[in-house]
This record gives structure tokens, sequence and C-alpha cells, in this order.
């Protein structure tokens, strides 16, 4: 048996499911505390993917071309867009929070739209990729970008990171109750409304590592944003809301089957992973590592 | 003549579009014990909820040791130094119990002792032993216990607590009492949302009778208890 595609698809199909954890934590852990489900999640990320390749072209100017510079580049899309996503969140997600859902889907699809239109604006239709000349290194009869597993130890990393940053600081602790309950947590005189604040913008600072990060490896396309968004959907419901470990495991497995279904049925990877999403809702509606009750 | 230190005058509030408390007015000094009596659906939770920002409260207003606290948020309340206990208890399941009591912790407001984990698990020996248990393995008694210190923990000179013995083992309802008599004794001011004619009588000073939304009396304990009147048409004894 030949395993060369099989290798390939696995490899793509991890870095798939790093790029959807580092969307799908950010998404889950602003739903968990804010009770409010950002459809523009993904169009930051698209955003920020932009941004780093603009920040990455203005270094290769300044000190000459190296692909060391997209670590600096990253760095400062992450800065840039957590602060955007700070002021995003004071001057206008918050004001949904007393609002019914419909409300809250409309200004955020509305964010969508503008911020397409922003990336239209500034940097035309062109898709955008960066090209660090890494070459492909041959692993099991095939050839295998290893960048890949650049991504895939990122997304480990992070996923490492985040899990102790919400397990054993004073903010990921205050984090974890304000799921369970967001008024008690005020009402024991935490200030709340910053809470909200840098919930969204360490949100939005991740979906930035994963715009950054996924930049060499496909090109950032308008458009783009609302396939993610929609597989991410997916990630969250399948691993439960609020659930870190849940949505790292959910990535893995929507990305997998989304690689391995593109060379079975490439027209059906959607499909496949719907299916999932219902199997799963039929059987445990709060996903497979989420909590049964929500206070 | 003791200040006020809590006042609500006129106060209505409305969740949605019904309306649930009318017109209640009430006034705790400094050092009080006073309770709020009423059957279920009365509006007692809900008084204590207008005063902690946690239900909209409109009309008259809120004072507390001379600040306005209508319209505030109620992490700016609870700063002010009101801490509130409620009676779903809302411990945190997954931080662990000394987790519960640290996330809480403010500076002491000028308070001469601010309130430490050791110094909440004196108060409550039992929850000592379980500091590293999840908030969502305690029985209802434990759990009562880490709510209280919890609220301390934060220091409040006023502490709203919610039916704090209902649910709650008849042995462990003898200690907690004993408990918060206690903190009565180190100079809180508390108001209690309270059913349990047995325990107000036993931890309060005053008594006001809520029903309907309405405050439909209000005097010492002594004259509550010799009002048959009151006691039977608004708390069924």
């Amino acid at each position: 048996m030949d395993i060369a595609p099989y290798a390939l698809q696995l490899f793509s199909g991890l870095s798939r499911a790093m790029v959807l954890f580092l969307l799908s934590a950010g998404l889950s852990l602003i739903f968990g505390v804010m009770n409010i489900l950002n459809f523009a999640h993904a169009t930051l990320w698209l955003l920020s993917g932009y941004v780093t390749f603009s920040i990455f072209t203005f270094l290769s100017q300044q000190f000459g071309v190296s692909p060391w510079l997209l670590l600096p580049a990253i760095a400062g899309a992450v800065a840039l867009m957590s602060l955007f996503g700070f002021a995003l969140e004071r001057l206008l997600i918050r004001h949904t929070y007393e609002r019914e859902l419909p409300e809250q889907l409309l200004l955020t699809f509305a964010l969508v739209l503008i911020l397409g239109d922003v990336i239209k604006l500034i940097w035309g239709l062109e898709n955008r990729r960066i090209n660090l000349g890494v070459r492909p290194i041959e692993m099991l009869d095939t050839l295998v970008n290893p960048y890949q597993f650049v991504i895939i130890g990122t997304g480990f990393a992070v996923a490492v990171g985040l899990w102790l940053f919400l397990q054993r600081t004073r903010f990921g602790k205050i984090v974890r109750a304000a799921v369970y309950s967001r008024s008690m947590v005020s009402a024991l005189g935490i200030r709340i409304p910053m809470i909200y604040a840098s919930v969204f913008a360490l949100g939005v600072g991740l979906a930035a590592l994963a715009g950054g990060v996924f930049l060499p490896l496909l090109p950032m396309a308008l458009g783009v944003d609302l396939d993610i968004i929609v597989q991410c959907f997916a990630v969250v419901v399948i691993g439960g809301f609020g659930s870190m470990l849940g949505t790292f495991v959910a990535s893995i497995i929507v990305g997998i089957v989304y690689s391995f279904s593109i060379l079975f049925w490439p027209d059906g990877a959607l499909a496949m992973i719907f299916l999932i999403v219902i199997a799963v809702l039929i059987v445990r509606p709060w996903g497979l590592f989420g909590t049964e009750l929500r206070s | 003549m003791p200040m006020p230190c809590l006042e609500l005058a006129n106060i209505h509030t409305y969740y949605g579009t019904s309306h649930i408390l009318f017109d209640v007015s009430l006034e705790i000094n400094e050092g009080e014990s006073v309770c709020l009596l009423g059957r279920n659906g009365a509006g007692k939770t809900t008084t204590l909820k207008t005063i902690m920002g946690l239900a909209k409260g409109k009309g008259g207003a809120i004072r507390f040791n001379g600040a306005s606290l209508l319209g505030r948020e109620p992490y700016e309340i609870a700063q002010l130094g009101v801490g509130f206990v409620p009676d779903e208890r809302l411990i945190f399941p997954d931080l662990t119990v000394r987790e519960n009591l640290e996330i809480a912790v403010k500076k002491g407001r000028g308070a001469a002792a601010p309130w430490t984990v050791e110094r909440v698990y004196e108060l409550f020996p039992v929850i000592e032993p379980l500091d590293r248990r999840l908030g969502g393995y305690l029985s209802g008694g434990e759990q009562q216990m880490l709510t209280i210190g919890r609220t301390l923990m934060g220091n409040p000179s006023l502490l709203l607590l919610d039916e704090p013995v209902e649910g709650v083992a008849p042995v462990v309802v003898q200690e907690l009492t004993r408990q918060i008599k206690n903190l009565k004794g180190m100079g809180l001011t508390i108001l209690f949302a309270e059913q349990n004619m047995h325990f107000a009588a036993d931890v309060s000073d005053r008594a006001y009778v809520i029903e309907k939304g309405r405050i439909r009396f209000q005097g010492s304990m002594q004259e509550l208890a010799a009002n048959e009147e009151v006691k039977s048409k608004y708390l069924m004894i």
C-alpha cells in the first residue's frame, strides 16, 4: 500500500487542526465568558494575516529578505490586533451583551462585511502569501513542507500555554469563574468590563497568531474567513463550549476528517464535518467535553 | 442617633415587564442586623439583588454610607463595601476551595484586620481540610460556609445574606448560626433575607416583612413575635 497520500493528508489535516484550534479557542472563550457568538472572529483572523503580510514586507524592505522576519511580523500583528480587539469590545461589542442573539449576530456579521471591505480597500483583491523559500523534505516516500511541523508545534505549544494560563494565573481563574457566573464574579468586586475586554483581546490575539503562522502555507484571500468560521463553529459544538480540551480534540477531529475527505470525496468534506456535528448534537448536545448544565 | 448605613427609599424593581418590588423603603443602621422576612416569591431575593445592582431598581434612591448605589454596576457596589451571599451559592465548581476564596480577595478598605484565607478557615474550620478540593464537590453546609467566606474576602462592611441556612443539615444550622453571630460581634452590618422565623429571631435585632413586593411590617423582633396578625397573614406562622 502506498502510504504517501495518507501521510500528506495527515500532516495537512493536523496543521489545519492547529489553525482551527487557535481560532476556536478564542471563539469558545469569548462565548463562554460574554455569551456572544463572534461571527467576525475568522474575519479578524484574515485581517491579521494581511497585517502580518504588510509588516513582513516592510521589514524585508528594511533589513533584506529573511524567513526569520516572520517572527517579529507575527509578534507585531498579534500586538496590534489584540489592541484592536480590546477597542472593538469597548466601543461596539459590549453594547450587545444585554441584547438578543439575532442582534448580536447582526452586529458581528456587519463587522464581517466592514472588515472585508477594509481589506479590499487597503490590500486590494489580490491574494497574499509569504514565500519563506523553505524546501520540502522527503518523508514517508513523499515531499512534505517542513513548515507544517512549525504550525503543528505552535498549535501544541499554544494549547499547553493557554491551559497553564487558565489554570494557574489569577486572570485565568477569574475567566473560568466568569464562564460559570459572570454576575457572581462582578458581585465579588472584580471589574468585569475589564475582564470582557481582555478576553476579547486575548481571543483576537490568538486569531492573529493563527493568521500569521498560516501565511507561508496558504494564501490569505477574501472569503476564506467564512469557510473557516463555519468550521470553527463545528469545532466548538463538537468539543463543547467552554472546554479547552474539547476544543483541542475537536479541532484535530475536524482538521483530519476534512483533509481525508478531500482525498476520497472532495465535494463532501464540509458535509462530513456536519455529519459529525449532527451526531454529537443528537448523542451529547453539550459536546464531547462540555458540561451538561450551565448556570 | 446612629447614621443609617443603608437606606432604600421608594424603590421599584422590574424583571422585563413584570413589576416585582413596589415602593420598597428600608433603613439599616451601622452594626445592626436586620432581617427581611417573607414567603417564597415575596421579593426578598429581588430586594437584595436590587441593592447589589444585580437587578435594576428604579424610582427613589439607594444610599450606602452616603453614596448612591442606584444605576451602579455590581462590582462598583462591591468595591464600596457591600458583600452579597446568594442563596444559589454559585461556588465556582472548577476552582478549588482556596481558589474560590483567593479570587475574591481585595485590599482592605482601611479595614483593621483584612480577611485572609486563613482567617476564613479560623471562622469555618470545617472547610480548612477541603482547601484543595474543587468547589463542585462540597456538601450544602460546606458550600454555604465557603460562599460566606468568599464574600468576606472582599472585606465588606455590609453583608447581604440570602437565606443562609436554607437547605443545610440541621446540625450545621447551629454551627452556621453561631458563626454568623460571630460576624455580627465583629461589627458587620447584616441584612438577611429569611423565611425561617426561628433563625431570624436568633440572629436579628429588627425585622421587615415583605409580601407581594411591598413592605407590610417593620419593627423589633419582639414586636413581630407579638403580632399574630402579621405572622399569620404574611408568614403563615
